[in-house]
């Protein structure tokens, strides 16, 4: 498998090494901000989540890439998946900057015109460009700086065999008029890529054409299959990223020319199948682990409990039975997992986003406000001075003592608790790279970052349930510890756990803010769901229980606020957590820099 | 005198002549610079009556809005506040983000916003009942959820509410031809570019474009200055301060704007 596609893959990709100019090279690392607020400006979110070429996801694939073609600068050809866009690491082709960081947005641009709508690439692509230059009739200039500049970088056709001239025209037709051209000639090979387009899209269609797995056949070369083996053998924990890249993009860009090939497809089809079935395999493999938890899970799990059992050691709490209308005293039980994470560093790929995100908070920190009317301060109450004494004249009896204007040191007296939902559901992909444990995980190392320059106190807890007598209550980091490698390492060591009884964690979080002596107190719980556990900790039973529990919370001087990472769990938020007492993070890429902004949002002096 | 221009929504002037003549209290909400104090401004002069503004701010005391002795020559004289005068005259009197104020302020305004239309002044023993042409009108910016402020329920329920939102693209383009002259052709590129921005809401921007910054920049372009700096400083640096932020922004103005 890796035979074929790494042949095929070669040659797409290799056409894009030719031009290289290093001095003038733009990184997507560079843009990667700037970028995304362009693609959501021009209207880039319709439909699809945004978001520019994760590096964290593809900096495997990368290497692989650059040693498949013997160099180190070949990047990702640009395309749209489902969520994402994906662009090159670096752009590099033309020997101006300017030029370089211009094919970035227009990249940008054209996805976020782009309508994947079952027509081919190169209808796509013309329309999707058509569409934008219209809209943005300014941006035409500029277009045709980078169609002149690009079609410079290609073959001449009348240097081409006739059949690849006749596609190189073509292209260059729908570069200079974009709509114009209707009808592509067939190729018995991939054109070489059109760096101004978006790469083809696999569509049901496409992916219904993939043959099935037929018997074995050798035949393809086997020399470009080398590199991908040797980086196979050398690192094996990397081959699973690697083949799941081949998933991601060539096998899509194959699907489309398997049908125009002919030849190709018989000598090789059989190889492709194989790819195929090889890599639905281990798509599968890799869900195999949540499964198996979920198995072991359910063999744990207790005999029904008694409806009136009550437990007798441990951090004992009770819970609300709306069908009786009262407390079933000691009914739950906290369990606090011991500590043995290892201490952890805060992971690379974090760190700009903390900064800035710190930045902002500090800033929170700084807005003193001097309040007037004060005991003892840095001024004289002027207005209060003029006052007592026009008072006094009057006849207007006056209090004693002066007044003072005094900025306090302390004028926020906040303590916030973060609350996360580890239950099993995390285990979930939130897209095709990461689950939502990890999307939770880095949020919680942000946010502990973030609040730190705040300024408030903070702890961070996160919780799963198995039943009323195992009630998980991870403490990440408690009030008035401080954060470093020991918090982070408990944050990464998290792991999904099962469910998700929201009643008691919400009450043991809540004895824990009550203990601080702040005037202010915050609750902030990020789940992905509603409360769910086994025991009949569902429905409405559970739904009732957290309310009370929350309301238990307002009683004692708490608010309680809402982050929730599913759409689902939309419709019993509002009765949970009040109209003004949650959101809903819609993409959840964005939730790591929303929370510790909603944090200063909620809590903004 | 002259109407101040007022380029209506909906029924929003017809409501508050109607809350007017009932005596009924009003508040305003909607995001920053899309017309809240012009408004009110507006419906003022068209129903002929003194316009009160005030600012509310977290130092702002229930003595600033009702009046405070001063002394004045050695003789302590008695000031009414833009609140009292109000009353008094027979006016509007504007409290602009009233969530912004202090709780004894909230406190002064209640007699005054419901059936009793009253006006205690503590410290002069008074007790002053408003006229018919009397009017409380209040604004505020829902945008933010802040847990440590919010209007009680007991205040917002005195009010008869008006939404304001970014206006539609039609209307915007009114506005800013009206406002500043500019030509159609500019003042729809710059709404445009203002709706462009306005995606950007809550994501990358705490606040996005408003009428207001938009009225900035066709006022520097029509005076002369390049659009790339006019928007820059009109709208890109005044909306972020985020390097990255600003140098997307900058790309959607060249974007719909052109170089
Ligand atoms: N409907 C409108 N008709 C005419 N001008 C408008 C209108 N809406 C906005 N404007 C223009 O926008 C500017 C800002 O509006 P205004 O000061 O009323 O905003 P606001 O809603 O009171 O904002 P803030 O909440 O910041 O006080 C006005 O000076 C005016 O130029
Ligand atoms: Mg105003």
């Amino acid at each position: 498998m890796e035979t074929w596609a790494g042949a095929l893959w070669d040659r797409w990709v290799r056409h894009l090494a030719e031009a290289h100019h290093p001095q003038a090279e733009i990184r997507l690392e560079s843009l990667r901000r700037p970028l995304s607020v362009f693609f959501r400006g021009v209207g880039g979110e319709a439909g699809r989540r945004f978001a520019v070429a994760e590096r964290r996801i593809h900096e495997g694939r990368r290497t692989w890439r650059e040693r498949l073609a013997g160099t180190g600068r070949l990047t990702e050809l640009p395309h749209l998946t489902a969520d994402e866009l994906r662009l090159p690491a670096a752009i590099a082709h033309f020997p101006k900057r300017p030029l370089n960081r211009d094919l970035y947005f227009w990249l940008a641009l054209l996805a976020a015109h782009f309508v994947p709508n079952g027509e081919p690439w190169w209808l796509a692509n013309q329309r999707a460009t058509a569409v934008a230059l219209a809209r943005y009739p300014a941006w035409q200039e500029r277009y045709d700086r980078l169609v002149a500049a690009s079609l410079a970088l290609r073959p001449l056709p009348h240097q081409l065999p006739p059949v690849d001239a006749a596609v190189e025209e073509a292209i260059r037709a729908a570069l200079r008029a974009p709509g114009s051209v209707r009808t592509f000639p067939a190729s018995p090979r991939p054109p070489r890529p059109v760096m101004l387009w978006l790469m083809p899209q696999e569509t049901d269609a496409a992916a219904a054409r993939r043959r099935p797995p037929p018997t074995a056949k050798d035949g393809a070369s086997s020399s470009a299959a080398a590199p991908i083996q040797t980086e196979a053998t050398e690192d094996p924990g990397s081959q699973h990223g690697m083949l799941l890249a081949f998933r991601a993009e060539s096998l899509l860009c194959w699907a489309e020319y398997v049908r125009v090939d002919r030849s190709l497809e018989d000598a090789e089809g059989d190889e492709a199948g194989r790819a195929a079935a090889q890599l639905e395999r281990l798509a599968l493999a890799e869900d195999s682990d949540p499964v198996a938890s979920r198995v072991r899970m359910d063999l744990e799990r207790p005999p029904a409990a008694d409806a009136d059992e009550r437990l007798r050691e441990g951090i004992l709490l009770p819970e609300w039975d709306y069908r009786r209308g009262q407390y079933r005293p000691d009914h739950c039980r906290i369990d606090l997992p011991r500590d043995e994470a290892m201490p952890a560093p805060l992971p690379g790929q974090l760190r700009p986003l903390t900064q800035r995100l710190r930045a902002e908070l500090e800033r929170i920190r700084s807005e003193r406000r001097p309040q007037a009317g004060q005991p003892e301060g840095d001024a004289l109450d002027l207005d209060d001075w003029v006052r007592r004494h026009a008072e006094l004249r009057s006849g207007c009896p006056v209090s004693a003592q002066p007044r003072y204007i005094d900025t306090p040191r302390t004028a926020r007296d906040l303590s916030c608790l973060l609350l996360a939902d580890v239950s099993l559901s995390t285990d979930a992909h939130a897209d095709d790279a990461h689950r939502v444990i990890d999307v939770i995980r880095d949020a919680l190392l942000v946010f502990t970052e973030a609040i730190e320059a705040a300024g408030d106190a903070l702890a961070v807890a996160a919780f799963s349930s198995l039943g009323h007598a195992h009630v998980r209550y991870h403490r990440l980091k408690d009030f008035g510890e401080r954060n470093g490698p020991a918090v982070r390492g408990r944050i990464l060591a998290l792991r999904p756990g099962d469910y998700t009884r929201l009643g008691a964690a919400i009450r043991h979080a809540a004895d824990r803010l009550a203990a601080t002596t702040s005037r202010q107190k915050l609750l902030l719980v990020l789940t992905d769901g509603k409360p769910h556990d086994i025991d009949h900790y569902d429905g409405r039973y559970g739904v009732e229980d957290t309310r009370r529990a929350l309301f238990e919370c307002r009683r004692r001087g708490i608010r309680p606020f809402c982050v929730a990472i599913d759409r689902e769990a939309a419709d019993v938020l509002p009765y949970l957590f009040g109209h003004d007492g949650h959101v809903v993070v819609q993409r959840l890429g964005e939730l790591a820099a929303r929370l510790p902004r909603l944090y200063a949002e909620l809590t903004r002096p | 005198m002259t109407l101040p221009a007022y380029e209506p929504a909906s029924d929003e002037v017809e409501l508050f002549e109607h809350a007017w003549r009932n005596r009924l209290p009003v508040l305003i909400k909607g995001p920053t610079g899309v017309g809240k104090t012009r408004f009110v401004t507006h419906m003022a002069a068209r129903l002929g009556l003194p316009l009160f503004s005030v600012a509310c701010h977290d130092d702002l005391t229930a003595a600033d809005l009702v009046g405070r002795h001063l002394v004045q020559n050695g003789q302590t004289v008695w000031q009414d506040g833009p609140l009292t005068r109000a009353v008094r005259e027979g006016g509007i009197c504007y409290l602009d983000e009233i969530v912004e104020a202090r709780k004894d302020v909230t406190v002064v305004i209640h007699p005054l916003a419901d059936h009793r239309r009253t006006l205690p002044l503590e410290r002069t023993g008074e007790l002053l009942a408003a006229p018919p042409e009397f009017m409380l009108v209040v604004s505020y910016n829902p945008g933010y959820q802040n847990f440590l402020k919010g209007l009680k329920p007991s205040t917002r329920q005195r009010f008869v509410a008006l939404r304001f939102g970014f206006p539609d693209e039609a209307r915007e383009i009114r506005i800013l031809q009206r406002e500043t002259g500019c030509d159609a052709l500019l003042a729809r590129r710059l709404v445009a570019l203002g709706n462009a921005i306005r995606r950007l809401d809550g994501v990358d921007l705490e606040e996005v474009a408003s009428t207001r910054l938009l009225v900035y920049a066709a006022l520097l372009i029509r005076g002369g200055l390049p659009v790339l700096a006019a928007c820059r400083a009109a709208l890109v640096e005044a909306l972020s301060d985020d390097a990255e932020v600003t140098a997307g922004l900058e790309e959607l103005v060249r974007t719909v704007l052109g170089e």
